[in-house]
């Protein structure tokens, strides 16, 4: 193991345990309690300690969108046919247990799709989302600003919002129309997909997808990929994480694009929190009491978490979509309890149901991960079999008829952008080396047409390197291939598997061929 | 109170919603070709050139709202409906009144005409940048039209801002709205499984792109 691979490796341990410590300490601040000069009995200490309803849907929330809890024991991300959809909060969909697709990840890649078709499902659910419950999903149903809150309540002096956090709140929008619409669609011209929040700044996926991923045994093999890049998002996620503690959401405030775009909804969405300016009688108490930075109560900012309610003197704050019997409960609480009891547990009993249900579905039941396995998987040191691909040129590709030459496979796709980075360097190997090696750049992730559309819009069907299909990806599977992207399998003389790496440089890769021509 | 040149107001603001969506558009394209021109000076003059026109009718249209809302006030409020009485009718009222919904009607049509416009392109197989291109430049002339109908109207009254923050504040309109936008992430939704973005979804949550994730 080389020097950069231990100190990324120990730098990662190491964030994984200051999180693990973090939110535990905070879980043990949110349940600690000053001792009285007599004992408190259990339900007195539970009445004071009791998680509100909202933090009890925030986890739920939470554990709902990563039930695929199989995936973290196999350090593999699930691939089966519920990640069509979107969730609602930010959660990464290369989560090892994310079950779902990612609402922002989702539009970037839209965005910067050759198919401008593929956007409107994508503008359709995040709309959906949006004017069905507003920003009530940032304050309820969001695992990012759960892990927040839970930061900010680490006993330490705290930052109060001003006039200059209310300007600083404008800046998500920045970071929505830069890193979210403009760079994607610009890049997406020449061709390059580039989701520029996912890669540079998201703390979901680099705590959620990158870390998690990386710190399974399995994984191993992606630590030698870190670099410059790994090392800005953990500095991003480290600030997020120590600025949480200071600062309530400084995440969700001043930099989430997916609370700019809901906060637009947040006014005409039938659920959230409602001002009757009827019996407002303009004393601010809710302004003072929320840590977002209102105008009023349900603009824009407000995460309608409700925390407001109990201190407005005339009853003015309201929730909205409530039915009749809850609404008037809340105004007469002794009114229809025993009704309401009833409503919320079965509400209650159904919501477990669900979680244990999908629970046993995505970890027990659903093997979909199993589809199209190959009979056997090739790695290092084993000698590849005989297979034939269908090249973009329309000839087919046997492997059995290469003679004395290299070869070179570079598993790719056209959304994936580091991959078409690197392309161009397999072209300069294929040829500088045109004798020695056959360089093979095999989409395995879409259809013919998509593929041969790209290599001739970027001028490639005239490269050295031969773009080929694989269907289903049968290749790709057979010779180790998981679930990341770009893949290089480097064949010799004899047909041994030498080497496989993830993404790889001209040198490198010069390197390696130079010693296996020799 | 509601009135007509309160409507006007509204449909002014419908206007310059879509005139700033469709001048952010074209202004990213533009910013995305000159970058793949390598920033070629004679490359920049032309499309700075093309910019400048609708950029600076843009300004104009939002200074000279601006102005108008101060210079001249409301004359008076109209009533939702007009006076009983025959001799209170006034020909001026009535001109007005059909001046107004006529403005109203074009600024729908508009409206109406745009959303038509991007559909039938959306559902056709072309897709290069050139076509979203030359669909923005054949709306253009479209909103430019609709806005100077409404300055000329406009001009004859102008809405009290409270009846404004009325509005926008109202019951029927955030239901509207609601309704609006509902019924349009449902159509976008229809429409993206029709074409199969769903799948396009899937594709691309179940392989993961190294980089794309910051492990790089």
């Amino acid at each position: 193991m080389q020097t950069q691979d231990i100190v990324i490796w120990v730098l990662t341990f190491v964030a994984i345990v200051v999180v693990i410590l973090a939110f535990g300490y905070a879980i043990f601040c949110l349940f600690k309690t000053k001792r009285a000069h007599k004992k408190l009995t259990f339900k007195q200490w539970w009445q004071i300690h009791k998680p509100t309803k909202r933090r009890l849907i925030q986890i739920y929330a939470a554990l709902l969108y990563n039930i695929n809890i199989s995936g973290f024991i196999s350090g593999r991300i699930y691939t089966g046919s519920s990640k069509l959809l979107c969730v609602p909060g930010l959660n990464c969909y290369s989560c090892p247990g994310a079950i779902a697709a990612c609402p922002l990840g989702a539009l970037q890649n839209a965005l910067a799709s050759s198919n401008k078709k593929y956007i409107y499902y994508v503008f359709g659910i995040i709309m959906l989302y949006g004017i069905l419950l507003g920003r009530t999903i940032c304050g309820w149903l969001c695992p990012v600003g759960l892990g927040q809150e839970l930061l900010f309540s680490i006993k330490t002096p705290k930052l109060k919002k001003s006039r200059f956090t209310k300007v600083l709140s404008y800046f998500k929008y920045v970071v929505l129309i830069l890193c979210v619409v403009a760079i994607p669609l610009i890049f997406a011209r020449g061709g390059i997909t580039l989701p520029a929040f996912c890669k540079y700044l998201c703390p979901g996926g680099t705590l959620g997808g990158a870390i998690f991923l990386l710190a399974h045994p399995n994984n191993a093999s992606l630590l030698s990929s870190l670099g410059l890049l790994f090392l800005l998002k953990f500095s991003v996620l480290v600030i997020f994480c120590a600025a949480s503690v200071f600062i309530f959401r400084f995440f969700c405030r001043f930099f989430c694009p997916l609370g700019a775009i809901y906060g637009l909804f947040n006014k005409f969405a039938p659920i959230g929190i409602k001002l009757d300016k009827s019996k407002c009688i303009g004393c601010n108490r809710c302004k003072q009491k929320c840590k977002m930075d209102i105008s009023h109560v349900g603009d824009h900012e407000c995460i309608n978490c409700g925390e407001c309610v109990a201190c407005c003197p005339t009853n003015a704050i309201k929730c909205k979509g409530l039915p009749a019997e809850i609404a008037d409960a809340q105004e007469q609480p002794g009114k229809t309890s025993k009704k309401k009891k009833v409503t919320n547990v079965i509400i209650v009993i159904t919501l477990i149901v669900i979680l244990i249900g999908a629970g046993v579905y995505y970890n027990f039941l659903d093997k979909s991960y199993l589809q199209n396995q190959p009979q056997k998987v090739y790695t290092i040191g084993e000698v590849c079999p005989d297979f034939e691909l269908n090249l973009l040129n329309g000839e087919n590709f046997t492997l059995s008829a290469q003679d004395n030459k290299v070869i070179v496979i570079n598993f790719w796709a056209t959304w994936c952008g580091g991959c078409v980075e690197e392309l161009p360097d397999f072209n300069r190997i294929a040829s500088d080396y045109a004798d020695d090696v056959y360089v093979l750049a095999v989409d395995s992730d879409e259809t013919r047409e998509v593929a041969l559309n790209y290599v001739t819009s970027r001028g490639w069907d005239s490269w050295a390197v031969n773009f080929a299909m694989d269907n289903n990806s049968q290749l790709f599977k057979m010779l180790g291939g998981k679930d990341s992207l770009p893949i290089t399998v480097v064949l010799d003389l004899d047909r041994v598997i030498v080497k496989q790496y993830n993404s790889v440089s001209y040198q490198v890769l010069k390197g390696e061929i130079e010693s296996l021509i020799k | 109170m509601k009135t007509n040149s309160w409507k006007i107001r509204i449909s002014y603001e419908i206007f310059m919603l879509f005139f700033t969506l469709l001048l952010a558009a074209v202004f990213i394209f533009d910013c995305a070709d000159i970058y793949y021109a390598d920033y070629a000076f004679e490359y920049i003059q032309q499309k700075f050139v093309i910019l400048i026109i609708p950029f600076a009718i843009y300004v104009l249209c939002i200074v000279v709202g601006e102005l108008i809302s101060r210079l001249i006030p409301a004359r008076r409020e109209y009533s939702p409906q007009p006076q009983k009485h025959f001799s209170g009718i006034s020909l001026g009222f009535i001109a007005e009144i059909i001046l107004k919904s006529i403005c109203a009607l074009i600024c729908l049509g508009v409206s109406i005409f745009c959303i038509v416009k991007f559909a039938t392109f959306s559902l056709t197989d072309e897709s290069a940048n050139v076509q979203v291109l030359n669909l923005l430049k054949s709306l253009a002339p479209w909103i430019i039209l609709c806005f100077v109908l409404w300055l000329v109207v406009a001009i004859f009254k102008f809405p009290n801002h409270k009846l404004k923050t009325r509005f926008w504040d109202s019951e029927k309109f955030i239901f509207f709205v609601r309704i609006f936008i509902l019924g349009l992430a449902i159509v976008l939704l229809v429409l993206g499984i029709i074409n199969g973005g769903q799948n396009e979804v899937l594709a691309k949550a179940i392989k993961i792109c190294r980089e794309c994730i910051g492990i790089g």
